[in-house]
């Protein structure tokens, strides 16, 4: 099963990243990443942390690419150029995706790295939002809150930059 | 159930930490109710001044101590502590510069100095940070609002496209530190430094050549991250572009203030993550020094020759902080006692006569409008004090013994010189001549102000008295420091005193 | 054949050079940002790859911690580039050129 997942989600992760690279469009590159994204939780599922591959989709798929989604529709139109004549970058990009098929089918004979797979034996819960809720507000705590502070400081900084053109209600 | 809280005693370590959020939300909530003031700019920045006072007066009361607090995020020592101190310094100067400057709105000051204090909050945290969560976390609270600031000049096209600029090459640069960072939690099992820094020193002895290779990429793509905050070749492309385009209030705070915390993570990933001092390597392992000591004679090279050429002094000066960080990169190569006593001892006189550099440009610039080395002619008939401060701080930044700068560079110096290694002589040989080049072009402004008379005739450039008191507040130390520096070493050997 | 901790490393390593590469070749702002988080995911994948392996959640934390990093840079960056967008009309990395004459 965890194979599987493996397979199916790097493979989404991987063509979903050279397809966004290659697109002409940076809607079709947003769509493109957000398959990328997708494959990303799939492999976070597949790594035991399902935590992880809830919150991957909640904030990545869905929130992040939703505000770029936004910008590109905003932006949208005569304002972007589709980028002629841009060189043939896709070849070199495109052919890490075979190289890398096959690096990963034949990683157990890579010299020198003995691959077993995983170590079977997890802690109990591991990966379950308990366990990382009690990192977070235990070992973690400082770092949790001076996320705090970065998220201020982005929502000031998004503020004091789109309040340019027009006076904000209460200035 | 709750978590074992013992430990998060340490709390009256980060005090000063603590203060500046206080700070933070202080200012934001004047901000808001002050919003009809007509007073409103002048008692912003007077808690601003008063917070990061108060930070300060909290660093002077916090025990140095090596002991790591909050489960090994942080650690208080004196190195940390005195970097604290050199980037309030700097916030309390970047704050009234800010306050000085027409570049910012006046009813965009709070969100300026909410920014500025935030920003000061993420370089006293990285300066004392010991995991790798909380360097990373520390450094994005550095870059985060660096970057809005840099794009803080309203109306401006530049300000904006140089903060795009930033802000991209920024969020690339912090993915290959995450990826490098991704690496080393891998390879050691743990994201605490000291513990990451044992692992690496036994793979590099025992692993094979695999996890040999994996170390070296891992810490190589770390180093891309400090060397794009610090400006360091090759990443330092964004620098001239977002110095010409940011607002001079910021640039002077930018290319002191961030820097200093910089270093100060890089060395603390450096000697504290692999074992200080580092000697020249050992049998397999990676000869670290040497890569810095390449990447900072390129750092220097490149910024004093391109320096050069510029025409707009706020580039020049960009070229010129380049350099600097060149300097300050060889003694980072080095890793000596001395060596960090000296970078220490670089940081509060680069603070003093960058700043007051810029300080010149921007009083000159409101004056004139001009931002060119033409700018500047005649500005010793025009207006004697600021051109005869503008020399200061151009021959202290040359390094010409009177002055602060002297001392600063024959620290760094003599700690490339101590190795006794062939290779670190190159390096100070690289430095020296360097240090001749940048002599040219810090010229160029002085000979400016003083032998060439303006194309037309214009009327004396006036200097508000705040931005005149500013001025020799931060020349007087550049002119005393250079004869009288015990007192300061007196501080950095106290702040190094304690086993890190 | 059993999918060990190698695998994911490889796979990682390709992604991240996906996005490397699509920084240094693609010239439209947007996209240049969306590579970023392209790599920035490659990096998440390693740490949690690693967790899995050692058994320790820290792994897991810094992830968490990245989201909301990624999400408050995103944001920054696309603030700045309406900021921009609002007086140029093109995202195009090489119009921004003011600052290069």
């Amino acid at each position: 099963m965890e194979g599987f997942l493996f397979y199916l989600g790097g493979a989404m992760m991987l063509l979903g990243g050279v397809a966004m690279v290659a697109s002409r469009s940076a809607v079709s590159a947003a769509c493109w990443l957000v398959l990328s994204f997708l494959g990303s939780a799939a492999l976070f599922a597949a790594l035991q942390a399902p935590f992880l591959a809830v919150l991957q989709i909640l904030v990545y798929a869905g929130a992040i690419m939703v505000l770029f989604l936004f910008v590109i529709m905003m932006l949208e139109g005569p304002v972007m150029p589709a980028e002629a004549g841009r060189p043939k970058f896709w070849i070199p990009a495109g052919a890490l995706v075979p190289a890398a098929i096959i690096l990963v089918a034949t990683a157990r004979w890579v010299p020198g790295a003995g691959l077993p797979g995983f170590p079977g034996d997890l802690p109990p819960g591991f990966g379950q939002p308990v366990r990382v809720a009690q990192l977070l507000l235990g070992e973690y705590l400082l770092a949790f809150e001076l996320i705090s502070i970065v998220l201020v400081v982005a929502i000031i900084g998004a503020l004091a930059l789109g309040s340019n053109e027009r006076t904000l209600p209460w200035k | 159930m709750l978590p074992d809280l013992a430990g998060l005693r340490g709390g009256a370590a980060i005090l000063p930490e603590l203060v500046l959020t206080g700070t933070v939300f202080a200012v934001l909530v004047l901000d808001l109710a002050l919003r009809r003031s007509a007073r409103r700019g002048r008692v912003l920045l007077l808690v601003t001044c008063l917070g990061l006072a108060a930070a300060a007066t909290a660093i002077a009361g916090v025990s140095a101590g090596a002991q790591p607090l909050f489960y090994g995020m942080l650690v208080a020592d004196g190195f940390a502590l005195f970097v604290k101190g050199v980037v309030i310094a700097a916030a309390v100067v970047g704050a009234i510069l800010a306050a000085l400057s027409p570049e910012i709105r006046r009813d965009q000051l709070g969100e300026y100095l909410i920014l500025l204090v935030c920003l000061t909050l993420g370089m006293c945290l990285l300066a004392g940070a010991r995991n790798l969560l909380m360097l990373y976390l520390a450094l994005e609270l550095v870059s985060l609002p660096s970057y809005i600031l840099a794009g803080f000049r309203h109306g401006d096209r530049r300000s904006s496209e140089a903060a795009l600029k930033y802000v991209v090459f920024g969020a690339a640069a912090s993915g290959l530190m995450l990826f490098g960072f991704s690496l080393l939690y891998g390879l050691a099992g743990t994201l605490d430094l000291p513990g990451i820094g044992a692992a690496v020193v036994a793979r590099g002895l025992q692993g094979g050549l695999d996890a040999q290779l994996l170390v070296v990429v891992a810490v190589l793509l770390s180093l891309a991250g400090f060397a794009y905050k610090v400006a360091a070749v090759p990443f330092h492309m964004w620098c001239p572009d977002v110095y010409e385009g940011a607002p001079t209030p910021f640039v002077a705070f930018l290319s002191v203030a961030p820097k200093a915390a910089g270093f100060a993570a890089l060395l603390r990933f450096f000697l504290s993550g692999f074992g200080a001092p580092l000697g020249f390597p050992a049998p397999g392992e990676f000869p670290w020094p040497f890569v810095l000591g390449v990447l900072a004679m390129a750092t220097m090279t490149v910024g004093n020759l391109a320096a050069i050429t510029q025409d707009n002094v706020k580039r020049l000066l960009a070229y010129s902080s380049i350099a600097h960080a060149g300097y300050l990169l060889m003694a980072v190569a080095v890793g000596s006692p001395l060596a960090i006593r000296g970078v220490l001892l670089y940081l509060p006189i680069y603070l003093l006569m960058n700043m007051g550099a810029f300080l010149v440009v921007m009083a000159v610039h409101d004056a004139t409008g001009s931002e060119t080395v033409d700018g500047f002619r005649g500005l010793g008939a025009r207006a004697p004090y600021l051109a005869v401060v503008m020399a200061v701080f151009l021959f202290s930044l040359t390094g010409i013994p009177p002055l602060a700068g002297f001392i600063g560079k024959f620290f760094l110096f003599a700690a490339a010189l101590q190795t006794k290694s062939m290779f670190f002589y190159a390096v100070a040989v690289v430095g020296v001549v360097n240090s001749v080049i940048s002599l040219y072009y810090y010229a160029r402004i002085v000979r400016a102000c003083f032998l060439e008379k303006p194309a037309d005739a214009q009327a004396p450039v006036r200097v508000g008295s705040p931005a005149a008191a500013l001025l020799g507040a931060l020349a007087v130390p550049t002119l005393v420091l250079g004869i009288w520096w015990g007192p300061l070493l007196g501080v950095v050997e106290k702040a190094l005193l304690l086993p890190r | 054949m059993e999918v060990g901790l190698t695998h994911y490393l490889l796979l990682a390593a390709a992604v991240f050079l996906v996005g490397m590469v699509g920084f240094i070749v693609r010239r439209n702002t947007l996209i240049m940002l969306m590579c970023v988080e392209l790599m920035l995911s490659a990096a998440n994948l390693v740490f949690v790859a690693f967790s899995r392996e050692l058994g320790d959640e820290a792994g897991h934390v810094f992830v968490l911690m990245n989201f909301a990093v990624a999400a408050a840079e995103v944001a920054i960056g696309l603030a700045i580039l309406m900021e921009i967008f609002r007086r140029r009309r093109s995202v195009d990395a090489d119009d921004l050129n003011t600052l290069m004459e």
